[in-house]
């Protein structure tokens, strides 16, 4: 029962972190696989901040949004200024930064070797310490950040967004600031991506850089185009099936090493299918084909 | 002519592209309230002077004026907040979005459109229904309204011709440069086209169209001016310009 709970608490997790890069990705059609930086920027700060200042989980984990936020409204201004490919590389090269950081900035991140009793949430003395307790907290934050994003995909703002995707040229013709929502999105998509981090890292209390590495944004990129980019509910989806995936392969008797590296085969194979088959998602209105710049 | 009743002045407008010279001193001015058509050879740097006046291609010298604001440092957005809306000749459009999304694209205010804005759902239901009413208005104007649920990329070039018409309308755009706006358009609808641009005067609009369909040209047009190699070679009344020599020699040449 324990396993199962320890599944459905990662796919909340996971779920948070990968519809805030549906908002980049899949709404505003900026690919990038800088978001697992953004994820591990807030593990760190929320851990950190615990361990170091002894900051309860409730007031380091709105600090860790506050700061990724920023982090991604700095580095998002000099690379929208590339568009499509390039962009893609920039994001690559970012998040070779954020974990080169985390790898080699001992005295703080404690590099490889990670950061260990991260102090788990209280709330009035009840500490979040098993798996019921912490899964109703996952999904009470999954649920929040899903209704929020929900709301600004609705609305006139989330128009603008798709507009971007579909063409810059004519939404600026409209009179449409299309670096401001880029950064702002882009921003947002970072804050949340942190306080999936911050759940992270509360929850397993040891967090080191290799959970935070390029592998883990594809990972999250997956999510979301498997579940349709554009399409908050499929990126629900798609966190229950990409997070659910590798756990099957357990119960088909592959030995854990074996299974950890068909994983990463499994995720790449999937993609590629996906885009050869069903670009837009199961349940995605955006086909990653059909962009025009 | 008085400076006054312009909305849009251009002087000394030149734009180079590797050498070639596209736009070359080139003074225009555009009476408010007018419709004008543009016309000239391929190549005569019709779209590039579109492209500078929108922002969307700085020009390297020159200025222009829009209602006493200066645009050749303005970036696109503003100039369409300005008072300026265009269409493109390749056609732009959200084609995954529905007729009425596009239109309530160009309706829309910066101030609903932010993210803050974005989580006050009553304000914005109101906002957005308001907004609705005035899309379909001008769907209804373009002829569309049967078909503001459908997919603007499922439309036919005609139609999508006129939705962007309808975009242009509902940003409340007081000027309109429109690319060519006939052209590859069925004789039914063209007819269509022209019988909405004749009437933007009376709705307080003024025209700047590029055509290469002169009898469009000839049966719309208040004011025809042409270009060639990038400067205005002839500019009046489409008698006073179809019997200018230098005109006819620019289309024979």
């Amino acid at each position: 029962m324990e396993y199962v709970l320890h599944i459905l608490i990662l796919m909340g997790i996971y779920l948070i972190a990968a519809v805030a890069l549906n908002l980049v990705a899949g709404y505003t059609g900026l690919l990038s696989i800088a978001h697992a930086a953004f994820f591990g920027v807030g593990a760190y700060v929320v851990a950190l901040l615990g361990l170091k200042l002894g900051y309860p989980f409730w007031i380091s984990v709105p600090c860790a949004a506050a700061l990724t936020g920023l982090l991604g409204l700095a580095v998002s201004i000099p690379s929208l200024r590339v568009h499509d490919d390039y962009f893609i590389l920039v994001t690559f090269g970012l998040q070779v930064i954020a974990t080169g950081v985390m790898t080699n900035w001992i005295a703080v991140t404690n590099g490889p070797m990670g950061l260990s009793g991260i102090p788990q949430p209280v709330l009035f003395g009840f500490v979040f310490d098993t798996h019921w307790s912490y899964l109703a907290l996952t999904w009470t934050f999954a649920i929040a950040v899903l209704l929020f994003c929900r709301n600004l995909v609705t609305a006139p703002f989330g128009r603008v967004l798709r507009a971007i995707r579909e063409d810059e040229v004519f939404a600026q013709a409209m009179g449409k600031n299309v670096i401001y929502y880029k950064v702002i999105v882009f921003a947002v998509a970072a804050g949340l991506a942190a306080i999936a981090g911050g759940l992270y890292a509360s929850y397993v209390t040891f967090i080191d850089p290799t959970s935070f590495t390029v592998q883990e944004s594809i990972f999250m990129l997956a999510i979301v185009i498997v579940g349709g980019a554009g399409n908050i509910w499929g990126t629900v989806v798609g966190a229950a099936a990409l997070v659910a995936l590798p756990e099957a392969l357990r119960f088909v008797g592959l030995p854990s090493a074996v299974a950890a590296n068909t994983r990463q085969i499994m995720y790449g194979a999937l993609l590629v299918l996906m885009m050869l088959f069903r670009p837009r998602g199961l349940l995605g209105e955006f086909d990653f084909r059909n962009t025009r710049g | 002519m008085t400076l006054k009743q312009d909305i849009i002045e251009i002087r000394g407008l030149t734009k180079h592209f590797d050498g070639v010279l596209a736009v070359s001193e080139l003074d225009l001015s555009v009476p408010y309230g007018l419709v004008t058509a543009i016309i000239g050879p391929n190549g005569a740097g019709k779209t590039t002077l579109f492209h500078m006046i929108t922002g969307f291609l700085r020009p390297d010298k020159g200025s222009i004026h829009f209602k006493g604001n200066d645009l050749v440092h303005c970036a696109p957005y503003r100039v369409a907040r300005l008072g300026i809306a265009r269409t493109f000749q390749d056609l732009r459009l959200i084609r995954q979005m529905t007729l009425l999304d596009n239109v309530l694209l160009a309706t829309s205010t910066s101030e609903c459109e932010g993210l803050l804005s974005s989580l006050r759902r009553g304000y914005l239901w109101r906002v957005e229904s308001a907004k609705r009413k005035k899309a379909v208005e001008w769907l209804e104007f373009v002829g569309l309204q049967d078909n503001s649920g459908s997919l603007a990329g499922e439309l036919s070039y005609g139609q999508q011709k006129l939705l962007s018409l309808a975009c242009c309308l509902a940003t409340g755009a007081e000027l309109l440069l429109l690319d060519e706006p006939v052209a590859g358009v069925s004789p039914t609808t063209t007819e269509r086209l022209l019988e909405y641009l004749a009437q933007l005067p009376s709705l307080g609009r003024t025209v700047l169209f590029i055509e290469h369909n002169l009898d469009a040209v000839r049966s719309v047009a208040d004011r025809v001016v042409v270009m060639d190699e990038g400067t205005k070679i002839a500019e009046g009344s489409w008698d006073e310009v179809s019997a200018a020599s230098n005109v006819l020699e620019a289309y024979l040449a």
